[in-house]
């Protein structure tokens, strides 16, 4: 256990969450142990049984009604929970720590994984149940055999569509969408907060009762307004169902507890419909707003933008009114980690080797940056978020900190303390880098200004954009062998030629050839992938609208028209591209070994990546040397090939439009989709093993035999700096790997600063992990020992008891930027 | 403080304006031809000097420490060390069978390559170029201030954020004097802070040479005893004490560093005359004393070099109680009214 303050300069450098009592406050201390020894991760039947009951029941509604009257039933009819200590309420329509089920995206796997693998047999990320929940969800499986939005896909889906796809080779793959909701946005809680959801109910009823016609559009709106109203009442019934939840709690709870429930009753009560009108009350309502969408869809990433921004007024007020003391609601704001990280849900097994996460999601909160006038934004209550990540250290909500040019020193170096105690938040974004990217996309001055990350890595107007942020992973590693093999995916020869038959390395004279190949192979299949992300818009259009997001969403409520049909000022679509490094280093080993230098031939490196370099031990190495050009050294060689590799994918990608009447845009990173990604491809030219993970989403490559970046982080930095991260916008990740020395002291935050502030003269977004090696072995040899070691997986942060063994062996071979 | 050649080229990247000051320069104010061994060039250096630093490595020390962990460093040509873990075998591999110019310069054993059968290593330079694993490795590379300093001024922007700069390091620093001093030199023209890490075993010349570009100086003081230092370090000490005086004098600012290692140097006696001396001799005037715990470090890169390790069987106390013991000392010193601290991490105060 690392020794820890409460101040700033105390809490640690390293030791990420493997502390005992961060937090000043015991009530915050108690809610942690409860959250990580107590409470167990469990698998909930309720809001799937709910569920169902409505869509049987309402089955012949018009979709938008049938919607609405299911989420109402399970609001009105779903057990509630308020945990003992806590101040702030809203479950996830499950119980703490438990996975709701959410049968209408996507159910066949639920049902083969409960009879084959069950969830509470796996190895990492168990999940109890007992056997009436088995039962329970057993039972509904028929029901939704043909129904779900995952069915509706497949069967629009064609072959071509689906062979690049995870039912296929996994160029790219669409899963997220496929199987589930889209979240990934900010919703509008300035005008919830200044209207309250009386105010909202009032302002649908009203254009309801404005509709005139019936054409088949107002009727349609009319449908959507019906359907929103429904869910306003159920959320105002459901609410007050806290309300008085809390009073019976009252009832039997002694002294001090007593009265804070029935303070917590009135307040709950009171913001069921009126606007509220302290800080604790607009918390409470924030999170009621935010948790209401997630029951709605288990789309992930829901955020809360710039809750130092949103909620300053209330924290003002209460201050000048002594309605609230700063501890008082740095206790409130305490309370919402344990909240938030009770949220989880049930993921594949696959998916969850490769993500191994258990939380709904990146659910970030955005602090400091830059107000619509450009100056900066950041406040006390900014300061007291980052208190918040430091006395709590388990993960949630996650944190995000802008940067500008005039950031101020206490915020940076505050920012800067919080990352170096290793639980991989916040995380940094440039705002010199990102206002002007979002303006390129036909963003305002004024909304690129007021920016928020959703997600891991993605940049959204708070209220006003649905913008499919994580809409694909994709892998130009992949597309680069399909353009040196002639089309064929190495290892599937079998499937036959599955992109445009681009030629063969052996018949190329010149190493423009290769660069023409990867062209045309990656024109086919970013409009493949794209083909297949538009059949999913259209699914979730049709079937699963969102008429209670859509009173969130800026555009939807004025025009009568749900969220997914592009009711939103903003609509992009957003897929990412993977394995950067691997593609830039192995186009450098093709042109200089085998163009410039000729040490091999197009041949012999052929066979050796075919043959997974059995047999080519010399060669294996010297790819992997220091005698080749490698992205991450600062090398222009490598540097301008990862430069050209991402280029092209952008070129593809950029612009084109997608069904809600927006467009694509790029992103460039990987979370840990370079897991996944390498674990299903053949050896790659850049030394990489079959099965390897894929580079990590704008970092040097790292293979079994070694790292390709040998000059520390600032080299790294000049490298991920030159590559044209203000085309994608859909954001860009580096993540840096640092020992704890490096990062001590009052010096060690200034340089982490420092380079940092460089970075960010032309990159996005920079997260760090700080671990000494020691620390991490150890970890590795016992799990149990490390009970809230967080780390930084890539673009999110994780339990450590929770990674699968592939993914904590990843974490260990990246280098430790250090210097002793 | 920072060049008008880097404001000119604007806010363009790092390395272009790197390489335009270069090309100013090169017209200009220092010789960019001139050559020099250096053995590793270390970006991201936090903890030689104030901010984010690159350290040069230059070749060659007049010391012969017993403990020295940097062996690498301290013969001036350049050598090559062998690592026969990593060799993948002459039969997979035996590029540098093909590589190499006499055929008994190489000894393979088992399949590996173990050493060589020559004491001028340069001879076989054509082996390392080929090797793909770093079984052979070669330490020191000739090359000129204009190379180093292209290196150096490709970090620019992150020196410009921290404060930070280039730190001469060895081997002794100061042991290709002319080489060191137009790096020194480059780095003020470029406006660059500079830190030196010395052993100070050099004819005074070569500080007034140096000093004038030498923004705060790193001194090692091994022991007080001149006999004994002889004993550790190969020479006397008379000349180094005199020239940490005329550093301190010049009013150059200087940390001193103390390797302490465990019944040779780190002895109460050794390091209560050192607080004396400095406090007697020098005035006190250094900024801090950084006792540094010895780790028996370098047993495979003397193996590797084919260098007999003199501490061989030494047996290093236990970590902890090294480091209490260190931390002791530096109260200890810190009682004469010096500035002492245990390891590098601490901050220099201004
Ligand atoms: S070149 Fe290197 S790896 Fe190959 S046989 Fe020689 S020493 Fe071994
Ligand atoms: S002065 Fe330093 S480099 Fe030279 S021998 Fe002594 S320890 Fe080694």
């Amino acid at each position: 256990m690392g020794q820890i303050g409460y101040e700033e300069d105390s809490w640690g450098v390293g030791v990420s969450g493997v502390v005992n009592d961060p937090s000043p406050f015991p009530r915050i201390n108690r809610l942690r142990d409860w959250y990580l020894d107590e409470c167990p991760c469990t698998i909930d039947a309720e809001r799937a049984v709910l569920l169902t009951e409505a869509y049987k029941k309402f089955e012949n509604e018009p979709q938008l009604i049938k919607v609405a009257r299911a989420l109402a039933h399970v609001m009105r009819n779903v057990t509630l929970h308020i945990v003992d200590g806590q101040l702030l309420v809203g479950d996830s329509a499950a119980p703490p720590k438990s996975c709701p089920i959410y049968p209408e995206f996507s159910y066949s796997w639920i049902a083969n994984e409960l009879s084959e693998f069950p969830p509470r047999e796996r190895p990492n990320n168990r999940y109890d149940y007992n056997d009436d929940t088995e039962r329970q969800l057993l039972e509904i499986t028929d029901y939704w055999q043909g129904k779900t939005v995952s069915d509706s896909i497949l069967d629009r889906m064609t072959p071509e569509e689906m062979k690049g796809d995870f039912m296929g080779i996994m160029l790219y793959s669409t899963s997220l969408y496929h199987i589930a909701g889209v979240g990934h946005l900010v919703p509008d809680f300035d005008t919830l907060l200044k209207n309250g959801y009386g105010g909202l109910q009032q302002d649908v009823q009203d254009r309801l009762n404005a509709l005139t016609g019936d054409d088949p559009d107002t009727e349609e709106q009319r449908h959507f307004y019906h359907a929103q109203l429904i869910t306003l009442d159920a959320t105002i019934d459901y609410i007050r169902r806290y309300a008085a939840l809390a009073r019976e709690k009252a009832n039997t709870a002694g002294g001090q507890r007593r009265d804070e429930l029935l303070r917590m009753a009135d307040n709950i009560e009171s913001i069921s419909t009126n606007p509220p009108e302290t800080f604790w009350q607009a918390y409470q309502l924030v999170h009621f707003a935010w948790s209401i969408i997630q029951i709605e869809s288990n789309g992930h990433s829901v955020s809360w933008g710039r809750l130092d921004q949103t909620l300053y007024p209330f924290f003002l007020k209460d201050l000048a009114q002594g309605t609230a003391s700063r501890e008082f609601m740095q206790e409130v704001i305490e309370c919402h980690a344990p909240l938030c990280a009770s949220f989880m849900k049930l993921r594949d097994w696959v998916t969850t080797q490769a993500n191994s996460g258990r939380g709904l999601g990146t659910m970030t909160v955005t602090l400091g940056g830059v107000d619509a006038d450009g100056n900066d934004a950041s406040n006390e209550l900014s300061g007291m978020f980052i208190d918040m990540v430091a006395h709590t250290r388990l993960g949630y909500p996650w944190t995000a900190a802008r940067f500008h040019e005039n950031t101020p020193e206490w915020f940076s170096a505050k920012v800067a303390k919080a990352m170096r105690m290793g639980t991989g938040e916040p995380k940094i974004f440039s705002d010199q880098v990102i206002i002007p990217t979002m303006k390129l996309r036909g963003i305002s001055d004024e909304d690129a200004h007021n920016y928020a990350i959703v997600g891991c890595v993605e940049l959204s107007v708070p209220g006003r954009e649905y913008g499919w942020h994580d809409s694909a992973y994709f892998s130009i590693a992949r597309v680069l062998e399909l353009a040196i093999n002639d089309g064929y995916a190495i290892g599937h020869e079998d499937k036959g030629r599955l992109g445009p038959a681009t030629g063969n390395l052996e018949d190329f004279q010149f190493f423009e050839e290769v660069q023409k190949a990867y062209e045309e192979q990656m024109a086919y299949w970013v409009e493949t992938q794209a083909r297949s992300t538009d059949i999913m818009d259209d699914v979730h259009r049709e079937m699963k609208p969102l008429p209670y997001l859509s009173l969130l969403i800026e555009g939807c409520t004025e025009t009568g028209k749900d969220v997914n049909t592009g009711a939103a000022p903003y609509n992009f679509t957003g897929p990412q591209a993977t394995g950067v490094a691997s593609t830039a280093d192995s186009l450098a080993v093709i042109k200089q070994l085998v163009f410039e230098e000729k040490k091999v031939s197009a041949g012999e490196l052929m066979d050796a990546i075919k043959s997974d370099w059995e047999g080519f031990d010399a060669l294996y190495h010297l790819v992997n040397s220091d005698k080749m050009h490698q992205y991450g050294n600062d090398d222009d060689y490598a540097d301008e090939l990862a430069i050209y590799a991402t280029d092209v994918y952008c070129d593809k990608v950029e612009g084109r439009p997608n069904p809600r009447g927006g467009i694509y845009q790029p992103g460039v990173y990987t979370v840990s989709a370079n897991v996944p990604f390498g674990m299903v491809q053949a050896a790659s030219p850049d030394g990489r093993k079959a099965h390897e993970p894929l580079s990590d989403c704008i970092g040097p490559v790292h293979t079994y035999v070694g790292s390709h970046d040998r000059k520390g982080p600032t080299a790294v930095i000049k490298s991920a700096s030159k590559l044209h991260q203000q085309r994608m916008s859909n954001g860009t990740l580096l993540n840096l790997r640092f020992c704890p020395s490096s990062l001590c002291g009052e010096s060690g935050v200034k340089n982490l600063v420092s380079l940092a502030t460089a970075y960010f003269r032309k990159g996005m977004h920079m997260q760090i992990n700080v671990l000494g090696r020691e620390l991490l072995e150890d970890a590795y040899q016992h799990p149990e020992k490390y009970r809230g070691l967080m780390v930084r997986v890539a673009g999110y942060s994780a339990q450590w008891s929770d990674l699968s063994d592939e993914l904590r062996r990843d974490i260990m071979t990246r280098t430790e930027m250090s210097f002793d | 403080m920072f060049c008008e050649v880097h404001e000119a080229s604007g806010t363009g990247s790092a390395a272009l304006s790197g390489e335009a000051a270069q090309n100013h320069i090169m017209m200009t104010e220092y010789d960019t031809g001139l050559t020099g061994t250096v053995f590793d060039i270390q970006r991201f250096s936090v903890h030689d000097g104030p901010g984010i630093r690159t350290v040069v490595f230059i070749k060659g020390c007049s010391l012969r420490c017993i403990w020295c962990s940097n062996p690498e460093s301290i013969k001036r040509r350049p050598q090559i060390g062998i690592y026969p873990d990593r060799c993948i075998g002459t039969g997979k591999c035996g590029e540098c069978l093909e590589a190499v110019p006499a055929a008994d310069l190489l000894i393979v054993k088992e399949r590996k390559v173990v050493g060589l059968n020559t004491d001028r290593p340069e001879v076989c330079l054509p082996c390392a170029a080929v090797c793909p694993t770093g079984a052979l490795k070669v330490w020191g590379e000739k090359t000129t201030v204009g190379e180093v300093m292209t290196e150096v001024l490709s970090d620019r922007q992150f020196y410009e954020e921290s404060g930070g700069g280039l730190t001469l390091s060895g081997g002794e620093s100061l042991i290709q004097a002319r080489f060191a001093v137009e790096l020194l030199k480059a780095a003020h023209v470029e406006g660059l802070n500079t830190c030196v890490e010395t052993a100070l075993n050099y004819d005074a010349e070569v500080l007034d040479k140096a000093l004038p570009y030498m923004d705060l100086a790193y001194c090692d003081l091994k022991h007080m005893d001149s006999g004994a230092h002889k004993r550790f370090t190969g020479v006397a000490n008379e000349r180094i004490l005199e020239n940490l005086k005329k550093i301190v004098d010049s009013g150059t600012r200087v940390v001193i560093r103390i390797p302490v290692v465990p019944g040779h140097n780190g002895t109460e006696e050794n390091l209560r005359a050192t607080a004396k001396f400095l406090v007697d001799d020098i005035g006190g005037n250094v900024v801090q004393i950084q006792l540094l715990p010895f780790r028996k470090l370098g047993v495979e890169k003397y193996a590797a070099l084919g260098m007999p390790y003199p501490m061989k069987d030494f047996e290093a106390p236990p970590r902890d109680v090294w480091e209490r013991d260190i931390r002791q000392f530096a109260a200890m010193m810190s009682a004469y009214g010096l500035n002492a601290v245990a390891g590098s991490g601490a901050r220099i105060p201004k």
